[in-house]
């Protein structure tokens, strides 16, 4: 059996720059395990890993009877009120939803060595494992790396996921494929300076047509839309749009970036939030409140002026002259379904979960997942599946499924068994079966009531209808959310719920309020608004009512929103109040406990969410590089290896300069030469580091080694350097909270 | 040097392969956590039930997980071991399958629920791609930690071991473990295991 480590077997198979930070992040692991980092620096680093708590964090449960502790063994906290031993959550990014057979295979062994062998699609089109401990998360990260994949900023206050349509490349409307642009934009802001000092997250979006409901870029702080503009590509862009709980609409920043323009604007926009976005008050943070608070007017002033700022970026068009590979090539030539011969079953199939792709004799077959819920079987057997039928093209989608495309219509029937075989062949995705939820009480420390257990029950009943609900029924989109914060995303569909409670007979009892009239269609076009809150237990009754009223009510092709707008939001509750009262608990005990979970309701469990982040400053974030490295250094010596040691050190001390420098001058390069030029200029030479009692000591060891780089090292000149550049880094901090003391007694 | 995780699962007698309701296992399972019913940190209960042939209902634990399986179309008990404290591999071993009987008793006692588990055979999973990948090497060298821990079970005649999964190397490293004699209840190997 093995002795090697992931490190050591994987040496050679990462990008050596994400090797390097995983490294780092393990070091910082160490780090605050000896209790070297703050918990609130380390929380804020590990979630631009992707590594998140979940429910129960904080070592408390409410078993039913009582509240009792988890007999966590004491270590030091992941974050403020979260154990280190408790179970959490990896989220990972998978860029506009592509994801190849390889990576299935890699995230399914992971969530066999790591989880509970579950992989779970999220709105987002991320992945994510739950149960995961945090010490297992560096060689979770490098096993993605191997394969390409990586968890930064998959979480905290930073760009997350970009998303695009999952048609994205077949798609019969498209103005072109927003694929590669998704990838450029991911690999340009993927740890981008520009991006570490927001106030909260920024979730970017493609579409690559206006109208459909697969983009959902309105719902974005930053949409992109494909255009033509006399033969030239381009996007209209739009930003400040968000959901959580008061939702925004997008506006428009621009009707047309050509495509040279796409980086280079979305660097300045970047800016303009981290300088100008709220960052203490965290309810109102996101990007959507800063333009709502200028005006888009202003802020599109603002975004040009940054831009004109900018310091040249060869990235920002080196892409179009080598655009990114984001698909596959297909495996099988193309060719028409037989018309005849195909079983019912197999017709139900092709009718909802079947695309035909713009590229004649194909298509894009979606792979029901219940809840986005697949297993490791499932997923090594899909991606056999798509090697035999469409090679490297599988993407995740926001409504939790996956499609494979470029299939040949032809071997749809083969597609079909194959998918049946391993539980993977339900029919109805796009349908009203196909409830989406976001984790909601299952896993998430926000959840109030269970999303996901509705999700299941509603799922079971209404395949059981598949097939005798009347067609505008069937068309319809269920979506809920464990609370208000909507990642569920309930605001755009149809039918949306989203978690709550309500005190009755001395208990609490779980309850949903209904959202109606959502639009996916327009990009997310428009939300849904709040009819009144039902029992948890009684949302499938509710469902019934609406989707029976709308069936009997409705005017020839009109839709659920047209439907329920035109009769108002009164008529809309006067449907569901027979539901929303609930009888004291001796007679109707079943209300008092939630789906899928037997336990009486209480909303005792409701943690602090991890969403937000922490609002740690850019000096902070950014000395902790600075930590790290010293760190690594006082390792190099421990192993013998002298000139590593000094070169650690030596590195620590630019990368603590750095980050004070970065503080003021935010384009500073991390060539020794600028940083030391602008360390000596704007901190060493008017005496702003200088320590009260040793004077310009610490700082001058920066210059000192600048200067001297070609002295001899040994073991004793390598002690020395390290204790050099805990002192500088020490110094510093001290310097950065002078200026920050010195800033708060400046008035407004 | 240890995997990751073992796990441990003994199938539903007598059809491993027909419908087990779920439902009545999430409150089994809440009941076990308040009322401390098997060995470990027990933390939440996972309901998986929507998923075909997936991991069922999950008691989850800090150390040790206990599920009504459907995983490969047959129900059973999967017990999976973690998070390991410097034990040597047939400590962890013995643990592992000392809890799955412990559950298969206290599980099978449950005469409401009526699922009784086949304790004559069990197969092994060994969760890590590092120190047991699913290779003829690995297989040997675990051989080598089951044998022990099986005759105990079974006796020294008594069981068959075979590796299952060899098809297909993305799998993680399977054994079965399929005794041969009279078939002993899971108190009587439960005993057996820590003579």
């Amino acid at each position: 059996m093995s002795a090697m480590s992931w490190k050591e077997t994987l040496e050679g198979r990462i990008d050596p720059g994400w090797a390097e930070e995983i490294d780092h992040f393990e070091g910082q692991l160490e780090l605050r395990r000896q209790g070297k980092i703050e918990e609130k620096v380390f929380a804020e680093t590990r979630l631009r890993r992707g590594v998140y708590g979940q429910r129960y964090d904080n070592g408390k449960r409410h078993d039913g009877i009582a509240e009792r502790p988890l007999a966590f063994e004491e270590k030091p906290t992941k974050g403020p009120d979260t154990l280190w031993d408790a179970p959490g959550m990896q989220r990972i990014k998978i860029p506009f939803g592509g994801v190849s057979p390889e990576q299935l295979e890699a995230l399914a062994e992971l969530a066999e060595d790591y989880s509970d062998n579950i992989l779970h699609v999220t709105t987002r089109q991320d992945f994510q494992l739950h149960f995961v401990h945090i010490e297992d998360t560096p060689d979770l990260m490098r096993r993605l790396a191997a394969v390409d994949i990586t968890t930064r900023e998959a979480c905290g206050n930073s760009v997350r996921n970009v998303t695009a349509c999952p048609r994205a490349g077949v798609c019969r409307g498209e103005a072109f494929d927003v694929s590669p642009y998704a990838h450029a934009l991911m690999r340009f802001l993927l740890g981008h300076p520009d991006v570490q000092d927001f106030g909260r997250k920024f979730k970017p979006a493609f579409s690559g047509c206006e109208h459909e409901a697969c983009g959902l870029v309105q719902m974005h702080d930053g949409g992109y839309v494909a255009r033509m503009r006399d033969g030239k590509r381009g996007f209209k862009v739009v930003v400040g749009g968000g959901l959580g709980p008061v939702p925004h609409q997008a506006q428009v920043l621009s009707e047309f970036t050509p495509e040279e323009e796409l980086l280079p604007q979305m660097q300045a926009v970047c800016r303009v939030f981290a300088r100008l976005g709220e960052k203490r008050n965290r309810g109102r943070a996101r990007i959507k409140f800063l333009v709502a608070k200028l005006g888009i007017e202003e802020f599109r002033r603002l975004v040009e002026e940054e831009r004109a700022t900018l310091p040249h970026d060869d990235r920002w068009t080196a892409f179009l002259d080598d655009m990114p590979h984001t698909s596959g090539e297909a495996v099988l030539e193309p060719g028409p379904l037989a018309d005849a011969g195909n079983s019912p079953a197999f017709e139900a199939w092709h009718r909802s979960n079947v695309y035909a792709q713009r590229q004649e004799g194909y298509a894009m077959a979606t792979v029901h997942l219940p809840l986005g819920d697949m297993t490791s079987d499932q997923a090594r057997s899909l991606a056999d599946i798509a090697r035999r039928f469409a090679g490297e093209n599988l993407r995740t989608t926001v409504d939790q499924n996956m499609v494979i495309r470029f299939v040949p219509e032809a071997e749809l029937p083969a597609l079909y068994e194959a998918l049946c075989a391993v539980g993977l062949g339900a029919p109805g995705a796009g349908t009203i079966a196909d409830v989406v939820t976001c984790p909601g009480t299952d896993t998430c420390k926000l959840g109030i009531a269970a999303s996901r257990g509705l999700g299941s029950e509603m799922i079971r009943r209404l395949q059981a209808k598949a097939g005798t609900l009347p067609e505008a029924v069937e068309s319809l989109s269920i979506k809920a959310s464990g609370c208000f914060n909507s990642c569920g995303q309930h605001h755009i569909s149809d039918i949306g719920f989203y978690g709550n409670s309500r005190k009755i007979d001395g208990r609490t009892v779980p309850h949903f309020q209904v959202i109606l009239g959502g639009q996916r269609q327009e990009n997310g076009g428009s939300y849904g608004l709040a009819v009144g809150s039902v029992p948890s237990k009684a949302v499938p009754l509710a469902i019934e009512a609406l989707t029976d009223a709308f069936t009997e009510g409705r005017e020839p092709d009109e839709s659920f929103q047209a439907w329920s707008a035109r009769l108002g939001k009164r008529s809309m509750r006067e449907l569901i109040k027979p539901l929303m009262s609930v009888g004291p608990y001796a007679e109707e005990p079943e209300f008092y406990s939630d789906w899928s979970d037997v336990r009486e309701f209480t909303i005792g469990d409701l943690g602090v969410g991890e969403c937000a982040g922490e609002v740690v400053s850019l000096f902070g974030i950014e000395v902790v590089k600075a930590e790290a490295q010293a760190f690594d250094a006082q390792i190099a010596l421990d192993d013998g290896d002298a000139t590593e040691a000094e070169s650690l050190a030596y590195a620590a001390m630019l990368s603590a300069a750095r980050a004070l420098v970065r503080t003021e001058f935010i384009d500073v390069t991390e060539q020794p030469d600028d940083i030391v030029s602008e360390f000596r200029s704007r901190f060493f030479e008017n005496e702003r580091f200088f320590d009260k009692y040793a004077k310009g000591k610490f700082g001058a060891y920066l210059l000192e080694r600048y200067a001297n780089s070609d002295d001899g090292v040994d073991d004793a000149v390598a002690a020395r350097r390290i204790e050099e550049a805990q002192l500088f880094i020490e110094a510093a901090h001290a310097c950065e909270a002078r200026m920050v003391a010195q800033a708060a007694e400046v008035p407004a | 040097m240890i995997p990751q995780r073992i796990a441990a699962k003994f199938l539903v007698e007598p059809d491993p392969a027909a419908a087990v309701a779920l439902e009545p296992v999430i409150g089994l399972f809440h009941r076990f956590i308040q009322e401390q019913s098997l060995p470990g940190l027990l933390l939440d209960v996972a309901d998986y039930a929507h998923v075909p042939d997936g991991p069922g209902v999950v008691l989850i634990g800090h150390d040790v997980d206990y599920g009504i399986d459907l995983v490969g179309g047959e129900a059973g008990l999967l017990v999976v071991r973690k998070r390991f404290a410097g034990q040597a591999f047939g400590e962890v071993l013995q643990d592992t399958l000392g809890r799955a009987l412990r559950a298969a008793q206290v599980i099978g006692d449950e005469t409401d629920l009526g699922l009784r588990f086949a304790s004559d055979a069990l197969t092994l999973h060994f969760f890590d791609r590092l120190v047991t990948p699913n290779s003829d090497e690995a297989f040997e060298a675990v051989r080598g930690e089951v044998e022990p821990v099986a005759e105990r079970l079974y006796g020294a005649a008594g069981y068959e071991l075979s590796r299952v999964h060899s098809d297909d190397r993305r799998k993680a490293l399977s054994v079965s473990v399929r005794g041969s004699g009279e078939v002993a209840p899971p108190s009587a190997l439960i005993e057996r295991l820590s003579a």
